[in-house]
């Protein structure tokens, strides 16, 4: 039996299943936190408005399809700034020396800020592929754009960025 | 083969390193290593609990709020009689009608053809009836500005008239004693009793003093969509005051002044005062603002 998006429990599975994602790309795009989880609720509360005419497989699409004209329509106005944690650190057997740890943390820094000056589209496709883990084909399909485009985006990104951390000097040690 | 697209088929996995080696030098392809190395174990900076629980989307008040409208009686008489004919016509019709509402800030809706895009501004209320993708009709009072992707039939109606329009962005604005209508891409067709007007990229008709104006707009986008403020291109000094009244709350006594003027300019939304100023100010008019009343004189 075909999964209805009106019912509650299917509604829930794509929710669970979708949030984080959501969130997380829009706020790759937005580089702000509060507005990535306002559009991520109205993307949701759309689908859930329209439960009765959006196909359950194709609920993922919608909601980032949504969140992305959302974006769009935004006039984003502030300098975008993305911060990220480790995912799980490092087992080191020797604590690192302070030196490194500091060295670390600036390469962190700069990382960061290079990541921040990309244009939206760029830098999303390529923290979705690096840090959400998602194929090409899916960021394609996700982002309605052909997987051509997907792939220079990815080289351009990883090019420019090393481009903005040589500026700042971060790969001298 | 060039580096970029060397580079590109490396991180598709297409390319080996040592092959890579080939088109750019070790030192630069270990910076994009560390680089790649870095990211890969990254997570955005959010914590579990700014994620979005279930409850905040089935709960979501939006659709269910019965809201007031504008306080003036001539509107509500219309605004009553339509909505009595609208059920009536809903219960033989058995569609359900879909209403939004924006309260103090812009409220940002997709339509059910899963790609316009509405920002509906305070005040402002929309509305559609068993939407039908291949002739789009929406019903509007306030303002709004529609980016609309898909081509295909859309009309927008408001109180006087309608707009039809062909795959574009463009905005309304419906207030009580002015229409104005900016077409901002595409082509827009404002269709009234007496005549129709079309609109191209750039060409704005606004109905005021029984007349309609044809004239232009030099920007892409409306201001107030962004919420950073008001901004005004040869705009009756009327509506820049209905304006003023509806985004401060605040209630303008304009007896004493002349208003048959026009003013070109924009105000922030962050103090009255300053707003005042930029209106005010190079139009020879002083102002006074007394609590929430503002009176103004020459």
């Amino acid at each position: 039996m075909a999964k209805n998006l009106c019912d509650t429990k299917h509604f829930e599975e794509v929710f669970e299943e979708n949030n984080r994602s959501l969130t997380n790309f829009l706020y790759y795009q937005f580089g702000d936190l509060e507005k990535a989880k306002n559009f991520t609720q109205e993307a949701f509360i759309r689908l859930w408005s329209n439960c009765a005419k959006v196909v359950f497989e194709k609920a993922r699409s919608y909601l980032f399809t949504t969140g992305k004209r959302l974006f769009l329509d935004e006039v984003a106005h502030e300098k975008v700034k993305l911060k990220f944690a480790e995912r799980q650190k490092s087992l080191d057997v020797d604590s690192p020396s302070t030196d490194d740890a500091v060295r670390t943390e600036e390469f962190k820094d700069a990382l960061e800020k290079a990541i921040s000056s990309l244009s939206e589209k760029p830098r999303s496709i390529f923290l979705m592929n690096r840090i959400e883990k998602m194929k090409y084909s899916e960021i394609a399909d996700t982002m309605d754009i052909s997987i051509k485009t997907v792939e220079k985006h990815m080289s351009q990104s990883l090019i420019k960025i090393r481009e903005q951390l040589n500026e700042f000097g971060s790969f001298k040690f | 083969m060039e580096k970029e697209e060397a580079i590109s088929l490396w991180l598709r996995g297409d390319l080996s390193q040592d092959e890579l080696q080939n088109h750019v030098n070790a030192s630069e392809i270990e910076e994009y290593q560390k680089i790649l190395a870095t990211v890969d174990n990254w997570r955005p900076a959010i914590n579990q609990s700014d994620y979005l629980v279930l409850s905040d989307v089935l709960s979501a008040p939006e659709k269910n709020v019965a809201l007031p409208f504008y306080r003036r009686p001539a509107f509500m008489a219309v605004a009553a009689s339509l909505v009595l004919i609208c059920s009536l016509v809903f219960l033989f019709m058995h569609d359900q009608e879909e209403v939004f509402y924006a309260v103090s800030k812009n409220k940002i809706f997709t339509l059910p053809d899963q790609s316009t895009i509405v920002t509906l501004a305070p005040g402002g209320r929309l509305s559609y009836s068993g939407f039908d993708s291949d002739d789009r009709k929406v019903r509007l009072s306030g303002r709004a500005f529609f980016d609309i992707p898909e081509k295909g039939p859309f009309s927008v109606e408001y109180a006087a008239g309608k707009v039809e329009v062909l795959g574009t962005q463009f905005e309304v604005n419906d207030l009580d004693n002015y229409l104005e209508i900016t077409c901002f891409e595409g082509r827009v067709a404002v269709v009234t009793d007496q005549k129709t007007i079309e609109l191209s990229r750039g060409e704005k008709a606004s109905y005021f003093d029984d007349k309609w104006l044809i004239d232009g707009t030099s920007y892409l986008k409306p201001l107030w969509i962004s919420g950073q403020g008001e901004r005004f291109e040869n705009a009756p000094l009327l509506k820049v005051i209905q304006v003023l009244e509806k985004r401060f709350k605040i209630k303008i006594d304009t007896n004493k002044i002349n208003l048959e003027r026009r003013f070109t300019g924009m105000f922030g939304l962050e103090d009255i005062s300053r707003a005042c100023q930029v209106v005010f100010s190079p139009l020879g008019i002083k102002f006074q603002i007394e609590g929430e009343r503002i009176i103004l004189s020459e």
